[in-house]
């Protein structure tokens, strides 16, 4: 009863997230446009780089449109339905918290759905046509690759609510926070076979681009059981993780009476 | 009536502006280390990326550049866009909330005020970035290639960060005219990454677009000064600032046309 409650409560939040956004059509579409236009000219880079190499370990120009594809739209799903996941540090050092935890519901999941990012949904469009493009749009294709940007979706929204969860301890991390979730875009966005060994283990646990790019883009290039589970186990790890290490973090959170010094 | 303020006491203010943000960057030093650390975390993944793709090619250069060229080479393309704060969205944010009164009721210029926050900003982390970063590409490929390169690259960090104080300080007062910037942000970011080389140094982009690119203002602003780190030459220096100051003085003007005409649309309401 009670969860179908909080299930309800979210789905509300996303409407009026939806309906606020709405409200400034003009800058609603130019963020939209924005963001892709922005995604086409980053994706540039990687046709400039296979214009020069070919193949890079098994990897084609190909594999890396639906690696932007998987990357684009699992960014962009996480952040349309949790927004905040990225803003936590801000909110726990401008110590508006406050406001979340006067209310029954769950914490995390309140702060993190108060807000949807609208170029996000750029990247989520960018990500489909991009999908499409990449060509083998069949019904099974399609399925794995929806399980593909589920899980994508979950380990960011996951990973970023670890990395701003620092704040807890660090009292300032925003920087912390935005050059982590740069870097998690940055190295989802590399094909996953250059990495080996050292670097292999630190893109799947420090920094688990590995998880929301590289692994299910093998899934989808050559469809395995044993990758998906072990895709489904890493995604399960970090959001215990995420949720364990707010939890604890929140119990260090101090009041937001703060005195604000306009100078 | 206007009072003309020696140049000591305009020395003196703007120096307390641009020390400022040391001692902001020193009060939250675990933000700091913690960007740091991602810095770090860059310069090992791309040399991860970088030895592969040298071994995959079975080469010691790539269009001139060995595998020690090219990660100096993008240590100082790292540095120089890591290492600035984020202007645009600081003007943007003054301009929405109404902050940018206070701004101007200040007795100091609002170019000025900005350029001299921003440079405390560049010059407390460019130093920290190098030298974490820098211990990673050594440790990764060795010394960089000539000493000597470190001292001829400053003159063109520096035009470097003046020139992407321009572009943020323009898009930021953008926000005058549009609802938001950030589809400007983006745009000018990704085209600055693609055109100024900061992934791939220009050298290995097809010749036509290569040409294209090195005399366009961010090529000045990342390629530059990588290029002339690991192989400085009197020349190139000489090119480099040429073309750097020109662009200067092309988004200098720009900056103060768009910014006068800007504040005089400026209406602030309530007290």
């Amino acid at each position: 009863m009670e969860r179908g409650r909080g299930l309800g409560f979210v789905g509300a939040i996303w409407r009026v997230n939806l309906l606020s956004a709405m409200e400034y059509r003009v800058p609603f579409i130019m963020q939209i446009g924005g963001m892709m236009l922005n995604n086409i000219i980053y994706f540039a880079f990687w046709v400039l780089f296979f214009d020069r190499f070919d193949e890079v370990q098994g990897w084609t120009l190909r594999d890396m449109m639906l690696l932007f594809a998987v990357v684009a739209t699992g960014f962009g799903l996480a952040l349309i339905l949790f927004g905040n996941c990225r803003s936590i540090a801000k909110i726990v050092a401008a110590g508006d918290l406050d406001r979340y935890l006067a209310l029954p519901r769950p914490v995390l999941l309140h702060v993190i759905a108060s807000s949807s990012s609208a170029p996000s949904v750029g990247d989520f469009v960018f990500g489909l046509i991009w999908f499409a493009l990449a060509g083998d749009v069949t019904v099974a294709h399609g399925l794995r690759f929806l399980l593909a940007v589920v899980l994508s979706a979950c380990t960011f929204t996951a990973s970023l609510v670890l990395a701003n969860s620092l704040v807890f301890w660090l009292r300032r991390s925003e920087l912390f926070a935005d050059r982590f979730m740069n870097a998690m875009i940055t190295f989802s966005t590399y094909p996953g076979t250059l990495f080996d060994g050292a670097a292999r283990i630190f893109l799947f646990t420090l920094v688990p681009a590995g998880l929301t790019g590289a692994l299910p883009v093998e899934m989808l290039r050559n469809f395995e059981l044993a990758t998906l589970g072990w895709l489904c186990f890493g995604t399960g790890i970090l959001a215990a993780c995420a949720i364990l290490v707010f939890q604890v973090g929140l119990r260090r959170y101090e009041s937001g009476s703060a005195i604000v010094a306009r100078i | 009536m206007q009072r003309t303020l020696s140049t000591r006491t305009l020395f003196s203010r703007y120096g307390a502006l641009f020390r400022m943000p040391l001692s902001e960057n020193l009060a939250e030093m675990g933000n700091v280390v913690s960007a740091v650390l991602v810095m770090a975390m860059f310069m090992w993944v791309f040399g991860m990326l970088w030895q592969a793709v040298f071994a995959a090619q079975g080469t010691e250069q790539i269009a001139g550049l060995t595998l020690n060229h090219t990660l100096w080479y993008l240590l100082m393309a790292e540095l120089v866009v890591l290492s600035k704060p984020l202007l645009a969205e600081e003007i943007s944010d003054s301009i929405k909330t109404g902050n940018i009164a206070y701004d101007l009721i200040r007795p100091l210029n609002f170019g000025l005020f900005h350029l001299s926050r921003y440079a405390g900003h560049v010059v407390f982390r460019a130093g920290v970035n190098l030298l974490v970063g820098g211990a990673v590409v050594w440790l990764l490929a060795g010394p960089p290639p000539a000493w000597h390169g470190l001292l001829a690259v400053v003159p063109a960090l520096v035009l470097s960060w003046g020139l992407e104080f321009c572009f943020e300080a323009l898009i930021g007062l953008a926000a005058f005219w549009t609802e938001d910037i950030s589809a400007f942000r983006w745009i000018h970011q990704k085209v600055t990454f693609i055109l100024g080389g900061l992934f791939l140094p220009l050298d290995f982009y097809p010749g036509w677009l290569a040409s294209v690119a090195r005399v366009l203002p961010f090529a000045s602003i990342i390629y530059a000064p990588g290029r002339l780190f690991v192989d400085p030459s009197a020349d190139r220096l000489l090119s480099i600032l040429v073309l750097q100051l020109g662009w200067l003085v092309v988004l200098g003007l720009a900056f103060r046309l768009l910014s006068g005409r800007a504040l005089h649309r400026l209406t602030i309401n309530g007290g």
